[in-house]
């Protein structure tokens, strides 16, 4: 295969060309992670990712961009200039012979220059042009500017993340980003899944806004049955009609879970742990039968004021644990309990080592190695290939431009001069 | 009639709660038949847990009912050998398979994969637990929100003199559906190609590894550790950026400037006030420098106006602002309204309310949502007689049995 691709890889075949920015990153190094040659497109003088940190070893540099390298891993790439005509007219060669094409270009722009989706599906009827926005092809918002930040506002989900005497806080990753890019994944391969069935292509119009919406908690459904508007919280959380705690501080870290509201037999089993350890009981806990019942009438079973006074306890409880520790007993009890992971922790985790989760990829260009997240999921007659690191500037510009189109040394040597490739 | 692409793939659903359900939606959506599976004595918690419509009705969640729209409600005791009977010869006629219990419960339940070859060689099945279907912690259990922690994403939301929010909801159960969904549908192109099915061994735990995106690779090449950091934009250099309190109850807008030529532009919205040409401010670094000082400043200037007016005012000389919105602004919004993102369906116990569209439009072959998520076993029937070509006799005999508790 031109990208190396195993011919058992689940899109073994699909060829797809790369002109989409932060809002499709997720989208087509997945597409190539799973055998898909995608070409990643870039201006003549680089993709703005590439100057943007962090950098490898911190030495800012167009070729050592870790953001680059993450988002554009299993890509080939190739260098090109649309903004004039023999740069255009380049692409449509390239576009006749493509499967897939994803751009978030502002909404017109490619009908502007005369590589819009009407040009080219005449071109290749069965193209899937898959076109990322901030807010959609159309309506009132079509031409809003924005970045990570304002689809995660607009979209609705930084109303309910944060503390709640702060300002609403999104999340230090960029969410917005990557929620259109993977919803832009998944309706590419149900537009391609058409095209195997019929040979027909079309458009696709995702919304960065409209991706985030799915990530607010149901938000638009609480307010349309309860007119109840879910507000952040911090670390705490509603559950029926009490609110609770959630991240509980503990020697070194912090555990995670339901610990301050827990009835049922699982509320039994933390009841148990704490007595064992010398937290003695609560005797009014005892007295109310809190240990009775499971699933919803835990809630309808405690006041907030016995989750405050329940939550007192358990904080007493775990500020003594180490939090490593108090996660793998309340594991080993049965207990629903997380741990609050920083980087370290994932990279060391058991679970990821044994599972093979981590892979390095190599770049030697930089005579290294690094640690990637390996294929996020295992397909087993398919399996993924995400050892292959993202492209050098125009890395495979002879291959496509002399080994595809056709084009001699010589011409392409004009391009260059000529900034158009 | 509207093209559906997937009118003739089915699905038997056993997945419950957030991820299975909703990487299956997905299929619902653009016309599976899909037939989700639940048992009788006990249903998905899911269906007991607010937004509701007064009182606890288990059909009356607006949870389930959105997770679930689209497909059929089937109640089945899979350990009832008639149970178990159905349960394979849905399987039979179908092209996927979904769950996410934890691994092995699929193999207990007579429904491993292996097993489910030997009915329907193609199939493609997918499990999806919490930690995949290998691995020393393979059986631990974790709730929904805790997902996000274990994910490495929870110590990154909040304050950085503050501990942690964690994950305000399960935001690890709306992030990895797509991923999953990716998966099933990579696992079709591959079979149409091939005629072979497969398995996908989906842990949500490492597809939610992935929304770490370049922080991973600062940590194992720099041994550097990103750390929650409020509203700062980490790498690309932006200031003013973070949320900014506008007129009314807890109304904000969110505004992001990246270079001087955007900066020029704010302070001309802003009228130009004396403040901003204070020579700390004159460059993208001593604005970043001084993000807090400027912070304060711009506030003073959004607290005296509506979030919409602020975001209009920025957006209309180019200037990425967005207005922090609820559920109920979201509801009302005029973008998403045009769109049609929010379906209305009626529904026999909570009656009309709104479902999810799809969030992505495709342009010949758009998504529908044909009907609210299934009352608990509400096509018992229908999927014996109809799709199984069951007498209403066998159904009745079947009922009496036991097989549908």
């Amino acid at each position: 295969m031109k990208n190396d691709a195993s011919p058992d890889a689940a899109l073994a075949g699909l060829r797809v060309l790369d002109l989409a920015d932060e809002k499709g990153w997720l989208c087509g190094s997945l597409l190539g992670s799973l055998g898909a040659d995608v070409i990643k497109i870039e201006p003549p003088g680089g993709d703005p990712t590439r100057s943007l940190g962090p950098f490898f070893h911190n030495h800012a540099h167009c070729e050592q961009s870790l953001h680059w390298f993450f988002f554009n891993r299993s890509k080939r790439g190739i260098t090109l200039n649309l903004t004039v005509p023999s740069g255009r007219d380049l692409f449509q060669r390239l576009a006749a012979s493509a499967d897939v094409i994803l751009e978030s270009f502002p909404p017109a722009y490619l009908d502007g220059i005369g590589l819009g989706y009407a040009t080219l599906s005449a071109l290749n009827p069965g193209l899937i042009l898959t076109s990322i926005t901030p807010f959609g092809q159309s309506g009132p918002y079509m031409e809003y500017e924005a970045s990570d930040i304002v689809g995660m506002a607009m979209g609705g989900l930084m109303s309910i993340q944060g503390d709640a005497d702060r300002p609403p806080v999104r999340t230090a990753v960029s969410q917005a980003y990557a929620q259109a890019g993977m919803q832009a994944a998944v309706g590419t391969l149900i537009a391609y899944y058409h095209r195997q069935l019929t040979g027909e292509g079309q458009q696709i119009d995702v919304s960065m806004q409209a991706a985030v919406t799915y990530a607010t908690d149901c938000a638009p459904i609480f307010w349309d049955l309860e007119r109840f508007i879910p507000r952040r919280l911090g670390s705490r959380r509603t559950w029926g009609q009490v609110v609770s705690e959630q991240v509980w501080e503990a020697k070194g870290g912090y555990v995670v879970g339901w610990l301050g509201m827990m009835g049922g037999q699982t509320g039994a089993v933390l009841l148990d742990w704490m007595r064992e350890a010398g937290a003695g009981e609560d005797p009014a806990e005892a007295g109310k039968g809190l240990d009775l019942g499971r699933g919803v009438s835990r809630t309808q079973d405690m006041t907030q004021e016995d989750v405050e006074r329940r939550e007192a306890r358990v904080t007493q409880f775990l500020k003594q644990l180490p939090a490593s520790e108090a996660y793998e007993e309340g594991q080993r009890r049965g207990l629903e309990i997380g741990i609050m992971c920083e980087f370290a922790d994932i990279l060391s985790d058991v679970q990821l080592q044994e599972r093979g989760f981590f892979i390095p990829v190599a770049h030697p260009e930089l005579g290294e190695s690094i640690v990637y997240p390996g294929a996020p999921f295992k397909m087993s007659e398919s399996p993924l290939c995400m050892e292959r690191r993202a492209p050098l500037l125009g890395e495979h510009n002879e291959a496509v431009y002399l080994g595809e189109l056709g084009l001699s040394p010589g011409e392409l040597q004009i391009l260059k001069e000529a900034n158009v490739v | 009639m509207t093209k559906m692409v997937l009118q003739n793939v089915r699905v038997v659903d056993f997945s419950w709660q957030g991820v299975g359900p909703l990487t299956v939606r997905y299929l619902a959506h653009h016309g599976a038949e899909v037939v989700r599976i639940e048992s009788g004595t006990r249903p998905d918690m899911v269906r007991a847990v607010h937004p509701m419509k007064e009182g606890l009705d288990p059909n009356g969640g607006g949870y389930f009912a959105n997770f679930n729209s689209g497909k059929y409600g089937m109640t089945l005791n899979l350990k009832h050998p008639k149970g178990l009977a159905i349960a394979k010869r849905l399987v039979a006629r179908a092209d996927i398979v979904a769950d996410n219990f934890t691994g092995g419960v699929m193999q207990k339940l007579g429904l491993g994969y292996d097993q489910l070859t030997r009915v329907k060689p193609d199939i493609i099945a997918i499990s999806m637990p919490l930690m995949g279907q290998t691995g020393p912690k393979r059986e631990y259990r974790a709730h929904g929100p805790q997902l996000a922690p274990l994910a490495g994403l929870g110590t990154l939301i909040g304050w950085p003199d503050r501990k942690p929010c964690g994950s305000p909801s399960a935001y690890t159960d709306w992030f990895v559906p797509h991923f999953a969904a990716v998966a099933v549908l990579a696992a079709l192109a591959y079979r149409h190609r091939t005629g072979k099915g497969q398995y996908i061994d989906f842990a949500q735990r490492e597809a939610a590894i992935y929304s770490l995106g370049e922080a991973i690779l600062d940590h194992t090449a720099n041994q550097r550790s990103l750390s929650r950091m409020g509203n700062r934009s980490p790498y690309a250099a932006a200031a003013p950026h973070g949320a900014y309190r506008c007129q009314g109850d807890d109304r904000w807008c969110v505004i992001a400037v990246f270079d001087d030529a955007q900066w020029q532009r704010f302070c001309a919205v802003l009228g130009n006030p004396l403040w901003t040409k204070e020579e700390r401010f004159a460059t993208i670094l001593g604005r970043v420098e001084h993000a807090e000082a400027l912070d304060q400043l711009v506030e003073q200037w959004t607290v005296n106006y509506a979030a919409e007016d602020v975001m209009a005012m920025l957006q209309g000389v180019g200037i990425a602002a967005g207005v922090v919105k609820n559920g109920k602004d979201l509801v009302e919004d005029p973008q998403l309204t045009h769109r049609g993102l929010f379906r209305v369906l009626e529904h026999p116990v909570m009656g009309n309310c709104i479902y999810d569209g799809p969030s992505f439009i495709l342009s010949k072959t758009p998504g529908e949502v044909t009907r609210p998520g299934p009352c608990l076993g509400e096509h018992n029937h229908f999927v014996c007689t109809d799709l199984l070509a069951m007498t209403d006799e066998e159904f009745t005999q079947l009922a009496a049995d036991g097989v549908f508790d």
